[in-house]
């Protein structure tokens, strides 16, 4: 199949989690999605909502706006955090004529019309809806035979009905041969929002979310979200270390994972920037 | 109109605050009298009390009224209180007319008194101006059908059908499952005398079974129902159980024989069935059923066992569905209540366990004739459980999913947590969180004092989510707001009682009957709190859960009111219908045919006569919504005491 | 002047508050029934004992000023578990980031990682400053290192200008 949207990569991406962008922008391809990059890039204002829930509205917008502007109907945010806030900030905006005028205003400013948005779809949305777990089933060409912890992480699981976004993140694994069963601390934060307020507790939230995964028995955690990425994989060795030691657990993007079974090289997926143990899974 | 000049009496009422705290109702009287044709305008505050009613009285024999004009609450409320002030006034009671200016202008205007006022005079105005062309009327006797047919074959179902059997009605009872029982047959114990369900109940199954102004039609469903001028025709489908029920004795030798297991229904999904069955051994009937979807003969034309081994020759493969065409008077509907699926609750989202189960299954595994033999034993691996937790409010009183309190969950969770008590021993931790304790009605109280005396351990606070382990135990964690502590309790079992909804199949039923449907999907009752028995819908009435989850005791209750009306009505044998019915002037119709295209209740149609095609109304269905004199392109059709002079002098006055 | 009081610090409750942070809330905390399911699941409480069940009590009563200028409201890990669960759906974590958003007006305390995000968007409008990432071999690499395409990235001065004018007027 063949099929074009619009991208917004998000801070995380933009700022070096290349890792991220790498197998994303590689699978997309091996499956038929011609990425086309927002032109105009920012945050998108997730973390300023703890200063100013109008102004975080208003950056989110401006992304949605300004890929309407660009001619496209639909704008692909792989970061779960970048998604949830753009579908969070139209439902605030609605909730007071006020708000919405202010950032109206804000968005005219820059010649963008608040009411042209495009519509912010998931990585959900692209792998489950737009491809679809036929296509990646086809698409497959090594079986990894792995009994995987997913962690959809609090942004995607929350931005829709969690058993729906469970049921369909399994669906997506098992297409590529993925089985992803229930485990205990399958909802659970790994503290990458907390990060920003308080770095200690955050820690002890991401150990013992790895905790749960090799408690269960699953050979690594599955993630989404780059915030979720950068806790449970880059600061991996703190988190354990918080809490109270325990086995190193591989941490790979959905992403880098789906890759492996299409066949791609662990290279064009980044994987080298992967700091926990991926070669236990990688081939 | 009678060749005489109206003479009008314009009566406001206070009604309290409700109407005088807004509208100025002195004035508006003031301002009636003034109106043509008025002969006396007052106010009073409670006209609808012993006093209203004799001042009302009094002016109309003081001053020779022939028109009243009551200005008050909703004709909702009071017409028919209003109607038999007139009659023993000496005039006919479709004279009256009535000006709403409580529910029309008092209540929602209660902001704006002034403009309130010029409304409600302006009500007043219109209400006079129809007034003047009102014409006596009288009220018609619609003769009915002297049965009555009982939708669901529950505890509600049954104690309606038994009290209407009982006052001599002749009665059809229709259930869609192959034994009537209902949810009550599932049950234990009942709280809070922790009587047994089925030593109460059974008697009553075969006391319906053996009435014999009773019909039971079980594993039967209602597919049409018509109105007509007895009351009611009712098409039923009773399904092939493909087992003769005359000749089955219900031994059961068939179920032994069957190779084939389902899980089964009566028993929440815990335990199994044979393709050919009978849900629990109380059944009524006591007649076997084969399942078509998974009898190895219906599907594969392979076995036929069951037919080899019955004693009493009772299999017939060759049984067809058939259909019944019931007359009767009224419907009593009694279809229960489901379960709401907590899957879909984010905090139950994704969760995996087996020993995670609903009330509704907790209570088969307590009962003596479920699954296991009414032990409690967990359902991974049968054993004992060592501690429990009972989770309320699952799906209820929540804008997620139920907005409604489900009634019954606490009484259910205090049942279940003494039983458990009874049947694991003291040595069991049982656990119940709840939002909040509502053991209302009678000795529920003292049953959650027993209670708490048995050491069971009430949490006041809402657990987020249940997590399995991997050895299989279940984690959850509570705020606890009476010690303001975090607490994880550990259980063998979790039990959650699930929020109650409508039945499935009750919107297809209601549009059937044309019975509303309340915001919450269940039935609605004629008015919420002095008609619950009965709904909008002459004719039709309701009983039990249908209408909104409840115990057994505000079912019973329920199902006996429901009963009472419906043989009020039936043993009558008439029904006094009002006068408001279309009546067709054969000079100007031509037959055309569009009331009859309009009508929903086929009241009207076109006929031949004397060479000419003419509209002809029939009076027992017609329900006067107008609809024809609406389509009707030369006037010929007028619905009596709606007619369009009357209509349009309202509305002159108030385009003014 | 409110007949409501609290004796264990005499403050009374602020309804001029409460009216200002309303529009920004999903519901008014006043629709809790008070089950503390927020509270039985939140992220937060193992480690820093955050009630949001009381936190919402609090602001139903109108009991705002000490929320604003306390510590836990800045220890919400934002993971929404309770905004999914709460029955009334009255989303206690959108309440604690109304509350951190009147902090932020009246120049309280922030702390150091969400000022310094802040800075960084103002600065380059992104919330971290891109640095290379390391690999395996030890080696740091740049996007254009690894054949991913230059992007234009950072706000334009009138989308800073437009931000500037929300956040101030906050």
């Amino acid at each position: 199949m063949e099929a074009e949207i619009a991208v917004f990569w998000g801070c995380r991406a933009l700022s070096g989690d290349l890792a991220l962008e790498l197998s994303t922008r590689v699978v997309m391809e091996a499956l038929g999605v011609r990425l086309s990059d927002l032109r105009r890039q920012a945050c998108c204002g997730e973390p300023l909502r703890s200063f100013s829930i109008p102004a975080s509205c208003y950056l989110a917008l401006r992304m949605l706006a300004l890929a309407a502007e660009e001619g496209h109907e639909e704008l692909f945010v792989p970061c779960s955090k970048g998604y949830y806030m753009m579908k969070w900030s139209q439902e605030v905006l609605a909730r007071q004529e006020g708000l919405r005028e202010a950032v109206k205003k804000a968005l005219a400013s820059e010649g963008l019309d608040m009411a042209k948005l495009a519509r912010p779809l998931s990585i959900l949305d692209v792998l489950g809806g737009l491809v679809g777990p036929e296509a990646i089933k086809g698409a497959v060409e090594r079986e990894l035979g792995l009994k995987a912890a997913m962690h959809p992480g609090c942004y995607l699981l929350r931005s829709g009905e969690a058993y729906r976004v469970l049921e369909d993140l399994k669906a997506v694994l098992a297409a590529a041969g993925i089985e992803a069963p229930y485990y205990a601390g399958l909802v659970d934060c790994c503290g990458g929002t907390l990060e920003l307020t308080r770095p200690d507790a955050a820690l002890t939230l991401a150990g013992s979310k790895l905790k749960s995964a090799a408690e269960a028995g699953l050979s690594c955690i599955i993630v989404t979200c780059p915030t979720c990425f950068a806790m449970l994989d880059g600061r991996q060795e703190e988190a354990l270390a918080a809490a109270g030691g325990g086995k190193q657990v591989p941490v790979l993007y959905l992403t880098q994972i789906l890759g492996l079974a299409l066949g791609i090289e662990p290279r064009e997926l980044g994987l080298p920037f992967n700091r926990s143990p991926v070669e236990e899974v990688s081939p | 109109m009678g060749g005489e000049e109206p003479r009008v009496g314009v009566f406001v009422c206070h009604c309290g605050f409700n109407i005088a705290g807004v509208v100025d109702v002195a004035r508006v009287a003031e301002l009636a009298a003034e109106l043509p044709s008025v002969v006396v305008a007052e106010h009073y505050p409670y006209m609808c009390s012993e006093p209203g009613q004799a001042l009302i009285i009094e002016r109309v024999r003081e001053h020779k009224l022939n028109r009243v004009v009551v200005a008050a609450c909703s004709p909702a409320m009071h017409e028919p209180t209003f109607r038999a002030v007139l009659q023993r006034a000496g005039l006919n009671p479709y004279l009256l007319e009535m000006a709403n200016i409580r529910e029309h202008c008092s209540w929602p205007h209660a902001h704006e008194p002034g403009k309130a006022t010029e409304k409600a005079f302006k009500l007043v105005e219109m209400a006079v101006a129809k007034a003047r062309l009102l014409e006596p009327l009288e009220p018609r006797e619609v003769p009915i059908e002297r049965a009555a047919l009982v939708i669901g074959g529950g505890i509600a179902g049954i104690t309606a059908a038994l009290d209407l059997a009982d006052a001599g009605v002749r009665t059809y009872l229709v259930e869609r499952a192959p034994s009537i029982g209902g949810k009550m047959a599932m049950l234990d114990k009942t709280f809070p005398t922790l009587d047994c369900a089925a030593c109460i109940l059974t008697p009553k199954m075969v006391a319906v079974a053996r009435h014999p102004n009773i019909e039971l039609l079980a594993y039967s469903e209602v597919k049409e129902v018509r109105r007509t001028e007895g009351g009611f025709e009712v098409r039923v489908l009773k399904k092939a159980r493909y087992v003769d029920e005359e000749r089955c004795t219900g031994c059961g030798a068939c179920m032994e024989k069957c190779p084939i297991k389902v899980p089964s229904e009566f028993d929440q999904g815990l335990g199994y069935r044979k393709a050919i069955y009978m849900p629990f051994p109380q059944a009524v009937p006591r007649v076997a059923t084969i399942d078509p979807e998974h009898c190895l003969y219906l599907t594969k034309g392979k076995c036929r066992v069951c037919e080899r081994f019955c004693p009493a020759g009772a299999i017939d493969f060759s049984q067809q569905d058939r259909e019944l065409l019931l007359k009767v008077g009224a419907i009593v509907v009694a279809t229960g209540m489901g379960l709401l699926d907590h899957r879909h609750l984010s905090e139950y989202a994704g969760l995996d366990s087996p020993n995670v189960i609903t009330h509704l299954q907790l209570e088969r595994l307590l009962s003596s004739s479920g699954p296991t033999g009414g032990r409690v034993l967990r359902p991974s691996d049968g054993r004992e459980p060592r501690s429990v937790a009972i989770i309320t409010c699952v799906g209820s009183r929540d804008e997620r999913a139920n907005r409604y309190c489900c009634r019954i969950g606490c009484g259910v969770a205090v049942k279940q947590a003494v039983l458990l008590r009874e049947r694991l021993g003291p040595g069991a931790e049982i656990y119940v969180c709840f939002m909040d304790m509502r053991t209302y009605g009678r000795g529920l109280e003292e049953f959650y004092a027993k209670a708490r005396e048995e050491g069971i351990k009430f949490i006041r606070g809402s657990p987020a989510e249940v997590e399995a382990l991997p050895d299989g135990r279940l984690r959850l964690a509570v705020y606890d707001q009476s010690t303001g502590k975090l607490l994880e309790i550990l259980a063998d079992l979790v039990v959650l009682v699930v929020g109650l909804t409508p039945p499935s199949g009750l919107a297809e039923l209601a549009a059937m009957l044309k019975v509303p449907v309340g915001p919450d999907g269940f039935l609605l009752e004629a008015h919420p709190k002095l008609r619950p028995a009965e709904t909008p819908i002459r004719g039709i009435f309701i009983a039990g859960a249908c209408q909104g989850p409840k115990d057994i005791v505000e079912t019973t209750a329920h199902a006996s009111a429901a009963a009472m009306k419906a043989a009020s009505m039936l043993l009558k044998g008439y029904l006094t219908a009002e006068p408001f019915t279309a009546v067709v002037d054969e000079e100007r119709c031509r037959g055309c045919g569009r009331c009859e295209e309009a009508c929903e209740y086929g009241a009207i149609s076109v006929v031949e006569r004397d060479g000419r095609l003419i509209a002809r109304v029939n009076e027992a269905l017609c329900e006067g919504c107008g609809a024809c004199a609406v389509r009707c392109p030369t006037g010929a059709v007028r619905v009596r005491g709606f007619k369009p002079e009357q209509i349009l002098a309202q509305v002159a006055v108030a385009a003014r | 002047m409110s007949g409501l009081t609290d004796l264990m610090t005499m403050a009374k409750p602020n309804e001029e508050l409460k009216r200002k942070l309303a529009p920004l809330l999903a519901k008014l905390p006043d629709a809790c029934l008070q089950c503390a399911r927020c509270t039985s699941g939140c992220t937060a409480f193992r480690l820093l004992e955050l009630k949001p069940h009381e936190i919402v009590a609090c602001a139903r009563l109108g009991f705002l000023d000490e929320l604003v200028s306390s510590k836990a409201i800045w220890d919400c890990a934002l993971c929404l578990k309770c905004v999914e669960r709460c029955p009334q759906g009255v989303a206690p974590a959108e309440l604690i980031l109304a509350l951190r958003n009147e902090a932020a007006a009246r120049e309280l305390e922030v702390p150091e990682g969400l000022s310094t995000v802040l800075m960084s968007i103002m600065e380059r409008g992104l919330a971290f400053a891109p640095r290379k990432a390391v690999a395996r071999d030890g080696r740091a690499y740049g996007r254009e290192d690894v054949g991913l395409p230059a992007l234009e990235v950072g706000l334009s001065e009138a989308a800073m200008m437009a931000l500037m004018e929300l956040m101030g007027g906050a």
